[in-house]
């Protein structure tokens, strides 16, 4: 497993954090260790989607505030989750706020690597949508308002003659908007500059 | 994800939070999920050092320093296992007791000495009232344990108040000495008072809330008495008086 992110590691354990630090440098992974959850929020500067080990049990913030707090702070986050005393309401209770995996204490080394394997390749999925929506909102930004007015109608599944009527502008303008749009959002496919703004939609609501 | 669990249905119901309102499992339960968590911790740790030492073993370069100290760190993993298992058995049997002349005076001071630093690292500060006390025959290691104990306790009170104190106070008449332990920190959380002397009842995120019931247990085999109080405004005073004389018997 070779990957250029950082995994954290979140546990007011001293000593599992210097064995999780030797074994995730074992497999040449970069890492940074916190002892609490505030100390690990306080270190998050921007809002990439970032992938952590985090102790359930901790003293202040407990690791499922710290997911919460992730959310609110809308920072995207792939979790291993190492509960001491797993309890199925408390994972379940976990699950919906999104983190996906969890490995109960005692750790098995073996099994740690597998399932942060499977957080990172998750990590990894959540910073390419990011980036698609970044690249998006950027193109988005080009658009002058009556385009925006267009898109929003061929969102909504609207033809061109329409359009047209509703903004009471001729059907061959109307056309002309809807090239620029899609020459402005890069694409070529209607289906595509749908989805893109569906995919924007769904996250803009996801983080209220 | 392997959360699937056979505990029985109080244990699931069982919080998480930091502070685990234990008094609501019976000692049995608390005894399982205290356990639990504290040999999970070690036993974690140790199962990564060995897997990682492995993993440095088959490595291109091998770096034995690292390797070496990496066998050291497991070490000290599986003794802390050990220790948590030495202490739970401590408190289930008690040992053959000794009676040995002991100056409690001498080891508050040499034990306040031991936490100096850790107290100043969370800004608590320690007075151990200088003066004069008799002997008492007792079991010195035991007795240690509980002195151990009750400054342990007092810092991690007082390290939550502002300007944290813990003081010492002994007290003696001709047939008993008396040792007063007082810290200004926000005192017993009022679900768990009832209970302070009974296993596995504990606010700490760490530990196994055996520290008080086998304090207890100690003293009173040496025909002693602890208890405690609230004091004013805040913190809590616990007090624990020994006969001079401690009988070497076991009359129970």
């Amino acid at each position: 497993m070779k990957h250029d992110v950082t995994v954290y590691i979140v546990d007011d354990d001293a000593a599992i954090r210097d064995a999780l630090s030797l074994l995730f440098e074992t497999c040449g992974l970069r890492w940074r260790a916190f002892a609490s959850a505030e100390e690990f929020l306080a270190s998050m500067k921007d809002k990439t989607p970032l992938c952590a080990v985090v102790d359930v049990c901790l003293p202040g913030m407990s690791g499922l505030e710290l997911q919460q707090q992730l959310a609110t702070k809308e920072i995207q986050s792939a979790l291993v989750l190492m509960t001491g005393q797993g309890s199925v309401p408390m994972a379940v209770g976990a699950m919906r706020a999104g983190a996906l995996h969890f490995i109960e204490k005692p750790i098995d080394p073996k099994k740690l690597l597998e399932v942060l394997d499977e957080a990172l390749a998750r990590r990894a999925e959540l910073a390419v949508q990011q980036e698609g929506r970044h690249r998006a909102l950027t193109r988005l930004e080009r658009l002058t308002p009556r385009e925006h007015e267009v898109l929003a109608l061929l969102v909504e599944g609207h033809l061109n003659k329409v359009i047209a009527g509703r903004l009471g502008i001729s059907t061959r303008t109307a056309e002309h908007h809807r090239a620029h749009i899609m020459a402005k959002m890069q694409t070529q496919r209607l289906s595509n500059l749908i989805y893109m703004m569906l995919e924007l939609r769904n996250s803009s609501a996801a983080h209220r | 994800m392997s959360i699937a669990s056979e505990e029985p249905s109080h244990l699931i119901d069982a919080p998480i939070e930091s502070t685990l309102p234990f008094s609501r499992l019976t000692t049995s339960a608390a005894m399982r999920v205290a356990l639990t968590h504290e040999l999970s911790q070690p036993l974690s740790a140790l199962a990564t050092y060995i897997f990682a030492g492995r993993r440095l073993l088959s490595a291109k370069d091998l770096d034995r320093e690292l390797l070496n100290e990496t066998i050291e760190n497991a070490e000290t993993e599986m003794n802390r296992a050990r220790d948590v298992l030495k202490k739970l058995r401590g408190f289930v049997t008690s040992e053959k007791p000794v009676r040995l002349p002991v100056n409690l005076l001498h080891t508050l001071q040499t034990e306040a000495a031991h936490f100096d630093n850790e107290a100043r690292m969370r800004a608590v500060s320690i007075h151990v009232e200088p003066g004069w006390l008799p002997l008492v025959t007792a079991d010195p290691i035991q007795i240690r344990q509980v002195l151990v104990n009750l400054l342990s306790n007092a810092i991690d009170a007082a390290a939550g108040a502002r300007d944290g104190v813990v003081s010492v106070r002994c007290l003696y008449d001709l047939e008993t000495i008396e040792i007063v332990v007082e810290d200004n920190g926000r005192g017993v959380p009022p679900e768990i008072a009832e209970h302070l002397f009974e296993p596995f009842q504990t606010t700490k995120v760490r530990g196994m809330g055996l520290g008080l019931p086998l304090s207890r247990q100690i003293i009173e085999a040496h025909r002693g008495r602890i208890w405690w109080e609230r004091t004013v405004p805040q913190g809590t005073r616990f007090h624990v008086v020994l006969p001079l004389e401690a009988p070497a018997r076991h009359e129970t």
